[in-house]
């Protein structure tokens, strides 16, 4: 959104002549992207094979040594390691599932074993049945705990985004009534042109194409704002985080307008794809910018701009850097920031900044803050990019 | 070209100023259905630098714009523009707002979506306020220009005249005979092109008005 460079055009000598936004990165009308393109439909992550399969061949590696060594040598403990393995990449089932199977082969292995003092053998195989069965427990304990811990979080984003489009009420019910004033307009137009003698085909089926771009417009607007408002839990798909940068703009538009903050976005072509939760990563934006205005109104005087990057690294990690030109952070605040009920605003609950971090790391990445030169501050975060680059 | 509109303004031209692209579009072609020419700018800065036609102006422009907000904009425009009549849309106003910029001369204060008649009868009404300006404006251009014909003695002798003096009084005044500030009279009369005392002591007024 280039607010310094809307241009007119003006063609002398017309009955109407239309000037147009300089469309270079202008999200100000033109920005009609559908919601998170290309994170619909993509194929389900594949998770990696190499994880499971380690878990196997460890799982049979112990089975064969516990099969032939001595009654003695309580080999069978060490399908402790497979069930804790296995919680990497199953879920509750599948743990359970991974534990019988251990139960079962070290009974196998006990009922197979050629030699060995055959008492020991009883007690050795009852303490790894044991160890097995207590270590499930305890795995499948702390899975649902971590369950739980991901649906309350995912629950407290899905609360903090409905509170920003609270805030946010008046300016999308600005940006919704642009493209309506435009159809009411047009829609008048086109009676007109109809009711002229002769009547001007040509621009009545103008006026009813500008009617059908701005219905669409609207239509993308609320599509936003329901994908923002309506899901709670997380999806995960592959997307461009450039665009989840463009919606969030196209979201802001007239809040940023309406401060006065120009708007510069960098945004790098290719960027590999990011396996992740488009709605949260959008909120991650939200926060970041929203802070960004807060810190630029808070600031007295000065430039009034907001910088927005995105790269990628040599380890194909895209980082998304936004840059204001505010009142800028002290050190000392700087390692608390992302800390839960720490805010440096009057008001603030401390919440946003704890939420993106989780978010963040959620997803893998990082996330940080440092002052910029001579004032303002940077707040970044880095996500790991998928094998696939955007076109 | 279509001709719906009754009071047709053959050379007035509107100029739009809204960020927005989709409204901008909207309002070319709403005017153009109506035969109204109009230039539309993405700000207010493109507006500033358009040269303007010489010809009735009526602008319509957003509140919320893009490094100016459109009621700062208005009384800016006054001192480099001169009074072009505005037409206020704003995507959603407040009365305050409003008020302001009813206070500031605005033609019209409308909320989007506004009803396309209540938004040409506002550029109407701006349109006649201009061309009426206009007139005004070039009558007295055209009466200091006919002043400025008149000679140092001609001028003294229409003060006088304008004061009540007889032929006879003014005469006496500046030591002339009664015939010479006859004819001297006869002469100011034509070139200020007036008909009679009453009118030339009203072209005198508006002289005087622009400070001459």
């Amino acid at each position: 959104m280039a607010l310094h460079d809307m241009t007119a055009s003006v063609s002398p000598g017309g009955d109407t002549i239309s000037a147009s936004a300089s469309t270079h990165g202008d999200t100000s009308g033109g920005h009609l992207a559908p919601l998170m393109p290309a994170t619909r439909r993509q194929p389900r992550h594949l998770r990696s094979v190499a994880l499971p399969l380690a878990t196997a061949l460890l799982a049979l590696a112990i089975f064969v040594i516990d099969t032939v060594t001595k009654y003695e040598i309580a080999a069978a403990t060490f399908y402790v390691v497979v069930v804790l393995m296995s919680l990497r990449f199953c879920r509750t089932q599948g743990v359970v599932t991974v534990s019988v199977l251990c139960i079962l082969l070290t009974i196998l292995s006990f009922v197979l074993t050629p030699d060995g003092n055959f008492r020991s053998g009883i007690a050795n195989t009852a303490i790894s049945l044991t160890a097995i069965a207590a270590t499930t427990y305890l795995a499948i304990r702390s899975e649902t705990a971590r369950v739980t811990a991901e649906r309350v979080q995912a629950h407290l984003a899905h609360v903090a985004r409905i509170t920003t489009l609270g805030e946010m009420a008046a300016s999308i019910a600005h940006e919704v009534n642009q493209p309506l004033a435009a159809i009411v307009n047009n829609a008048n137009a086109c009676r007109r042109w109809m009711r002229a003698e002769p009547d001007n085909a040509e621009k009545i089926g103008a006026s009813i194409d500008n009617i059908v771009d701005d219905a669409n417009r609207a239509s993308a607007i609320v599509n936003r704002v329901r994908a923002l408002a309506t899901r709670a839990e997380s999806k995960r798909f592959r997307i461009e985080i450039n665009h989840v940068v463009q919606d969030v703009l196209a979201l802001m538009h007239v809040r940023l307008h309406e401060s006065r903050i120009a708007v510069r976005t960098d945004l790098a072509d290719g960027l590999p794809l990011i396996f992740g939760d488009g709605i949260q990563l959008q909120q991650v934006v939200l926060n970041l910018v929203a802070n960004a205005m807060d810190a630029i109104n808070t600031a007295t005087a000065g430039e009034r701009e907001i910088h927005i990057q995105s790269s990628k690294s040599n380890t194909r990690d895209v980082t998304i850097r936004i840059a204001d030109t505010g009142i800028g952070l002290d050190p000392e605040v700087t390692s608390h920031l992302f800390e839960a009920f720490y805010s440096t605003k009057p008001h603030g609950m401390g919440m946003g900044l704890s939420i993106c971090r989780s978010i963040i790391e959620a997803h893998g990445g990082y996330i940080g803050a440092e002052p910029n030169e001579p004032h303002g501050s940077t707040f970044y975060f880095t996500l790991p990019g998928g094998k696939e680059s955007m076109p | 070209m279509s001709r719906t509109e009754l009071p047709l303004d053959h050379d007035g031209i509107v100029a739009v100023v809204d960020d927005d692209a989709s409204v901008r579009k909207s309002l070319a072609n709403l005017f153009g259905s109506v035969g109204l020419k109009a230039y539309t700018f993405a700000s207010t800065r493109d507006f500033l630098v358009w040269p303007l036609p010489d010809a009735p102006v009526c602008m319509v422009l957003d509140v919320r714009m893009p490094g100016q907000n459109g009621l700062d904009f208005q009384r800016d425009l006054s001192k480099s523009h001169g009074e072009i009549p505005v037409v206020f849309i704003t995507a959603h106003g407040d009365i305050p707002m409003s008020v302001r910029a009813m206070k500031a001369g605005a033609i019209e204060f409308l909320t989007k979506p506004f009803s396309d008649q209540d938004l040409l009868d506002a550029i109407y009404a701006g349109l006649r306020k201009c061309r009426a300006r206009r007139e005004e404006l070039a009558a007295i251009t055209n009466l200091h220009a006919r002043y400025q014909t008149l000679s140092a003695r001609e001028r003294q002798v229409m003060q006088l005249v304008i004061d009540g003096q007889l032929s006879k009084q003014i005469a006496a005044t500046f030591g002339l005979s009664e015939i010479t500030v006859k004819v001297c009279r006869a002469q100011l009369m034509r070139k200020m092109q007036a008909t009679s005392l009453l009118e030339l002591g009203r072209m005198a007024e508006k002289l005087e008005r622009i400070g001459n």
